[in-house]
């Protein structure tokens, strides 16, 4: 690192100086600002190689056990969210080409849920007994943004039409859309008189900001509760038994889902909360704590260090 | 009896990028030279913020090296660095003029 970014410093320093000592005060601001741009990028470009390139083969099996598990859990959360359509009426008595298809268009749905919880068991079980050092950490963080990004077009356009397709095929005919079925474009107007010639039933503005929001904030679950999963693992210095581990795992999951029922209800019962600070509630709270988290593991390392 | 020796597998064969050919060509002809001389002397071909990451890459490949400059007493501040073509690099970059001279205009034709 310091190969890369000292002597990009340096030049830029004499770069600087020279300009000063010769009175080109307006030349050594500009050289400032440029120089310190430069500075900024060859860090980031030497971050994101030692992220990538230089990783140890121990760094490399953690973040692929992070993946691995968390990938693990996601398959059975959503086959275990998929157990009430298998149960169902509709698909005892559809045939087997329908119930396959019924169970298919049901998965999205499911997938919004279990990914970001999904997320929360594969990282507190893999980061048990290792060392999660910053490369680690990068690895996982850039996979849970990938993860909310496979959230975003699942929630946004993805679910809604897999939603209609289930409906449609559950009742063998054509029927209205409902809120869920529209995608985050159709949302995004915000205008309840547009949005009710394209679905069965009233919408208020409200209810309309709310569900936007909403599927904005839960595409950004992943990445959230990923990243607390994170901080509770760094915190707890790997140093964990599977029972507490799976506790703070449900705890995190209840917490989150408790927030947004609340949430919902507070909102829709035209209480005081905004409908977008009411989507957003959970995301903020886990957040905060995550920095928390982050911010004690910082002193208490920087502690050990003196 | 036919004795077989280490072969050196493609990814092990050094690759020369045109970034890197001009800077081996700078570096020839001026002998030693800072980062940002060699952003100057490119007339815009090389960046500020990436010639670091280039220079970084190129020692780790063996085709330059580096020494920090003796600060004057007078100064403070880091050291700047200075760079220098190896003849290692120099062989390379003789390699790559030579598949740009004869090689390329047959493989174009």
């Amino acid at each position: 690192m310091e190969q890369l970014i000292d002597p990009a410093i340096a030049d830029l320093q004499h770069e600087h100086d020279e300009a000063t000592r010769s009175g080109h005060a307006w030349r050594a601001r500009f050289l400032r600002v440029v120089g310190c741009a430069a500075v900024w990028k060859v860090a980031a470009i030497a971050a994101v190689r030692q992220a990538i390139v230089e990783r140890t083969a121990d760094e490399d099996r953690t973040a692929g056990r992070a993946v691995a598990f968390s990938f693990i859990a996601v398959l059975v959360l959503t086959a275990f969210l998929l157990l009430p359509v298998l149960q169902s009426r509709v698909f005892r008595l559809a045939s087997a080409g329908t119930a396959s298809w019924l169970v298919l268009y049901s998965v999205p749905s499911a997938l919004v849920v279990t990914l970001p919880l999904g997320l929360v068991f594969g990282i507190l079980l893999a980061l048990r007994n290792r060392v999660s050092t910053a490369r680690v950490i990068w690895t996982i963080a850039a996979f849970m943004i990938l993860c909310s990004a496979v959230s975003f077009i699942t929630i946004g356009w993805l679910m809604p039409a897999t939603n209609q397709a289930f409906r449609e095929l559950a009742a063998g005919r054509r029927i209205l859309r409902g809120l869920n079925e529209l995608t985050l474009g159709e949302l995004a107007s915000g205008d309840p008189a547009r949005v009710m010639r394209l679905i069965s039933g009233g919408v208020t503005s409200e209810r309309l900001s709310w569900e936007f929001h909403l599927r904005i904030a839960l595409a950004l679950a992943p990445l959230m509760l990923g990243l607390f999963s994170l901080g509770v693992a760094a915190t707890w210095r790997r140093n964990y038994g599977a029972v507490p581990m799976g506790v703070a795992a449900l705890t995190t999951s209840f917490g989150y889902y408790s927030l947004l029922f609340y949430a919902r209800r507070d909102v829709l019962d035209g209480a005081w909360l905004p409908p977008m600070m009411g989507a957003w509630a959970p995301n903020l709270v886990f957040i905060a704590i995550t920095l928390l988290l982050f911010h004690r593991l910082r002193i208490a390392r920087r502690e050990s260090y003196q | 009896m036919c004795k077989i020796t280490t072969v050196a597998s493609q990814s092990s064969v050094p690759t020369l990028p045109p970034k890197e050919a001009l800077i081996l060509e700078l570096l020839i002809e001026d002998s030693e030279l800072y980062g940002l001389q060699l952003v100057a002397r490119s007339k815009g071909k090389l960046k500020r913020g990436t010639v670091y990451v280039t220079l970084g890459r190129m020692e780790e490949k063996g085709f330059i090296t580096s020494r920090l400059e003796k600060p004057p007493a007078d100064e403070g501040g880091l050291p700047r660095r200075l760079y220098e073509a190896t003849a290692y690099g120099r062989r390379a970059l003789n390699a790559y003029a030579h598949v740009v001279r004869h090689l390329a205009p047959r493989l174009a034709r």
